[in-house]
């Protein structure tokens, strides 16, 4: 039922309207609700893009959708964060032992990872689509003052190149100057938003809530009730999870991921006592080296800290940027002498590993010595599309394309029918193949199905590019430049150099194998063909 | 009433009891020939080769130690051999249940033709009963209890041959289970001048053993601990027997051999007994078998245990080495330097090894290039 308002509806509008501009007009120092000058920012960017009125006004709907996503994504989240910390920590509890998972750890972190990539990516992809529509209210000079703002990811940040862990620093020092790496790095960063959709810098930076106080105003709408609601759980959280035990969540989250990662990866490389010691060695010269560079302890002509400090920022970027390369170098050194100290097949599993919460079973080979099933995805899929009707086939096989571009990037047209055609024969060529013979041929045909790992290549691209230029690559972001690292390696060397325990236990206690002890062999008769038993 | 006579009494009674005992003797020798017809239609007609008649329907089987008493109907502890009407036949016969390529590694066996691949044939079944059997969906089963794929020897033969693939494997359950198959298999494939190699428990009796190695290129035993309460409890059969038949393919068979010894923590890790097991291998078997020493994960009946610790392989790849083995490994575990194959001489790489994926093999037909040493195994 609509309740009436007891005021004439053009004066409450007025006072709403005006009491939201005060609001979200005074600076944020007044009133203290972002905590942080984000909205001064954005009335800096809103001058600078010269957002007009008419466009303002068109922006308000859609930002209003954004803003209310995010707060469903921040519920979202809020609810499962506590469980994924809790359960997160087992796992990575349990992964630092290098003895397997529990079932019920491992099952209830599968879980939790995919709920979380799903809501992630389903903000992800609402957030591309409300971009789309505000590139189409902007001119194209305004998009391009968005588009590089100050934080384009492929800009050289030189008071955090060497004190950032990613390799992406390296990657972009190298883009600067070599354009064959510049293309590498744009597919890779291609591939990587079109498997986990991301708004890009416009839209992080015009549907973020901090342009409120600029957007409103300009546009001399007020903010509607839900958009509003919307913004204080943003800026202040719920009562259930405010902002800042909700920021302390996702700090410690990001953190057990980092080190779950890295455990995985130390587990996967089966190092040895003396690997573990000496490569810690080497990661903590290299964190050395890092922090000495913020500190402004620069190789060659040295200002010392003291003088450093003085400098200002420009000048400081610029002695830097001057005493990169040699920080680089050194590096790239101490990534030679881990290179050295593992074998090439342990550097093989180094390049390709990917991050990961769920390891794969082994790093290298997934199917154990004398297990029977080695079924890959591509063979899984062959196996069910060659049953069903002609008709049908070729649905799946559309469905099965999206699902290898969410892995491997946008195909383009000619690759993307090439590839429909081949996988098209593949399934006919099973489909009129008997038990049998598919079950003998089976992985053949997956093999001839599978698609070229994009990401694999361009990666390996890179790596070689780097070395080429004698920058660091893979081997010094997993073990060099991974904060966690150091720590890992020490209690890995530590779990190694324990006495070996071998102590057998009384084989009587525990589960017994069955045996002809107590009777004679034959097991019971059968009947239709089934065992009885 | 006419009285009849004590004497015609005596003969009707006697020609009625003949006339019983024919009718149940033809009866039985119905059954028994409906038995066998049956049993010929489910199976393919394949006999055991090795069983004895102990009375009229009452059989033994002699392929493995168990030596099974079956009567009419019964099954052996493998689940794949039945009587029927007092005639052993294999169920598993042309009945496989993994018809699969694999990489030789896999079986594992490393001085075998590395870097090829191997149709790779199992039926269901299995004559052991190990709490960990890392198959066990398939070999803790009849053969007829779960999907298979109907395929002749000839048709394994040929499909092997159309892939252009040099080896038939029988692994993953236990190919003495389904010997016959095998065999039949190994014959057609010797003709075809294909290789047949074979990973095993081992726990079978000489005499089919012997009589099946003459068509086998390759044995991969899997020598499961090394005493017998080991083997009765953790895998119900017999450590004897195992032992012997390592014995007979060695010394007996001109097949290549290769032993792989799985690590579980707590029950075989011992380093005395693998000490032990190395020097009896060293000594009698022969210093340059190649022994794996594989790592437990947790698996079938033994999930509560951690997975064996890479220091406790190294230890045992060291004991192995110090009782004189020449060709010792470590598999389950990738990557590992102990995973690649070093020179029996001069200690250099000569096959690096990514798990069971060949990396680069250097060899010269199995000569090494650096100290030209003719290394053990099978290379061409």
């Amino acid at each position: 039922m609509k309740t009436r308002h007891p005021l004439p509806r053009r004066a409450v509008r007025f006072v709403v309207f005006a009491a939201m501009v005060i609001t979200l007009a005074t600076p944020c120092s007044v009133t203290a609700k972002c905590g942080c000058c984000q909205a001064c920012r954005k009335q800096a960017l809103v001058a600078q893009i010269q957002l007009t009125r008419a466009q303002a006004r068109r922006l308000v709907p859609i930002f209003e959708n954004a803003v209310k996503l995010q707060a469903d994504h921040y519920q979202t989240m809020a609810e499962l964060m506590p469980r994924m910390l809790e359960t997160y920590t087992a796992f990575r509890d349990e992964d630092a032992l290098n003895q397997g998972f529990s079932s019920e750890v491992e099952q209830a972190t599968s879980r939790l990872h995919s709920l979380e990539v799903k809501a992630h990516d389903t903000l992800g992809s609402e957030m591309l689509k409300l971009e789309e529509r505000v590139k189409a209210i902007l001119s194209g000079a305004q998009l391009q003052v968005l588009a590089a703002g100050p934080q384009s990811p492929t800009m050289v940040r030189p008071e955090t190149l060497i004190g950032q862990v990613a390799v992406g620093n390296m990657k972009a020092l190298a883009a600067a100057v070599d354009p064959e790496i510049a293309r590498t790095v744009r597919e890779l960063a291609d591939v990587a938003a079109y498997r986990h959709p991301r708004p890009t810098q416009i839209g992080r930076q015009l549907l973020d809530p901090g342009l409120a106080e600029s957007l409103y105003p300009l546009a001399r709408i007020g903010p509607s009730n839900s958009a509003l609601a919307a913004i204080r759980i943003l800026r202040q959280g719920t009562r259930e999870c405010p902002r800042e035990r909700y920021d302390a969540y996702k700090a410690e989250l990001g953190r057990l991921h980092g080190e779950i990662s890295a455990w995985n990866l130390v587990n996967g490389l089966h190092l040895n006592k003396d690997q573990a010691v000496a490569i810690a060695q080497c990661a903590y010269a290299a964190a050395g080296l890092r922090e000495q560079f913020k500190c402004g302890v620069l190789p060659g002509p040295n200002p010392g800290p003291g003088d450093y400090s003085r400098l200002s920022d420009q000048d400081k970027v610029a002695i830097q940027m001057a005493a990169a390369p040699a920080v680089v170098e050194q590096l790239y050194r101490l990534e030679r002498n881990i290179m050295n100290v593992l074998s090439d097949t342990q550097v093989r599993v180094i390049l390709d590993f990917q991050p990961c919460l769920l390891p794969p079973r082994n790093l290298s080979n997934p199917v154990l010595v004398g297990q029977a099933k080695e079924n890959t995805a591509v063979s899984g899929f062959l196996a069910r599309t060659r049953r069903l009707p002609r008709a049908r086939q070729a649905a799946a096989v559309g469905h099965w394309l999206e699902h290898e571009e969410r892995h491997n990037g946008k195909y383009d047209d000619e690759y993307r029918a090439h590839r429909r055609r081949l996988l098209l024969d593949t399934v006919a060529e099973a489909a009129q193949m008997n038990e049998t013979e598919f079950e003998m041929h089976r992985n053949e045909l997956a093999q001839r199905a599978q698609p070229a790992d994009v990401k694999e290549e361009l990666q390996y691209q890179l790596g070689h590019a780097l070395a080429a230029r004698h920058m660091p690559g893979r081997v010094a972001k997993a073990l060099l430049f991974d904060p966690h690292m150091p720590l890992l390696l020490e209690t890995r060397a530590r779990q190694l150099s324990k006495p070996l325990k071998t102590a057998r236990r009384d084989l009587k206690t525990g589960p017994q194998a069955d045996n002809c002890d107590r009777g004679k062999c034959a097991l019971p008769g059968r009947k239709n063909g089934k065992s009885t038993r | 009433m006419s009285r009849i006579q004590r004497r015609e009494l005596l003969a009707s009674a006697t020609r009625l009891a003949a006339g019983t005992c024919v009718g149940c003797g033809a009866t039985s020798l119905l059954t028994t020939r409906v038995r066998a017809a049956e049993a010929s239609a489910r199976t393919t007609g394949r006999q055991v080769d090795f069983y004895e008649r102990l009375s009229y329907d009452r059989i033994q089987c002699f392929v493995c130690p168990l030596h099974c008493e079956l009567d009419d109907g019964e099954t052996c502890f493998c689940r794949t051999r039945t009587n029927y009407g007092g005639q052993l036949y294999t169920d598993a016969y042309s009945n496989p249940c993994i018809v699969t390529t694999d990489a030789i590694e896999k079986l594992p066996l490393n001085h075998f033709l590395p870097a090829t691949e191997t149709l790779t044939i199992a039926c269901g079944g299995c004559n052991m009963r190990c709490l960990y059997c890392q198959n066990w969906q398939q070999s803790q089963v009849c053969p007829n209890d779960i999907k298979t794929f109907p395929l002749t020897p000839q048709q394994a033969v040929d499909g092997a041959l159309r892939k252009g693939i040099p080896t038939i494997a029988f692994s993953y359950t236990e190919p003495i289970a389904f010997l016959e198959y095998a065999k039949d298999i190994a014959i057609l494939a010797r003709k075809r001048r294909l290789r047949v190699v074979v990973a095993t428990g081992a726990f079978v009796d000489p005499e089919p053993l012997l009589d099946f190695a003459r068509y086998v290129d390759a044995f991969c035993v899997a020598l499961k601990g090394f005493d017998e309460e080991f083997y009765h409890r953790v895998t119900g059969t017999h450590f004897e027997p195992v032992k012997k038949a390592i014995e007979t393919i060695a010394r007996r068979t001109k097949c290549w051999l290769e032993i792989v010894n799985l690590i579980v923590p707590t029950y075989n890790d011992d380093m005395t007994a693998i000490g032990k097991m190395c020097r009896w291998i060293a000594t009698e078997v022969g210093r340059t078998v190649p022994v794996h020493f594989a790592r437990f994960v947790p698996m079938y009946k033994l999930t509560g245990l951690p997975r064996t610790g890479v220091p406790t392989l190294e230890s045992a790849v060291a004991v192995a080495r110090s009782a004189g083995l020449r060709c010792v490994y470590t598999s389950n575990i990738a990557p590992h330097k102990d995973t690649d194959t070093r020179c029996i001489k001069c200690g250099a790489t000569l096959i690096q090894r990514l798990g069971f994926r060949v990396l680069e093999d250097r060899t010269r037909n199995g000569v090494c290039p650096h100290c030209h040493t003719r290394q053990p195994g099978i290379w061409t």
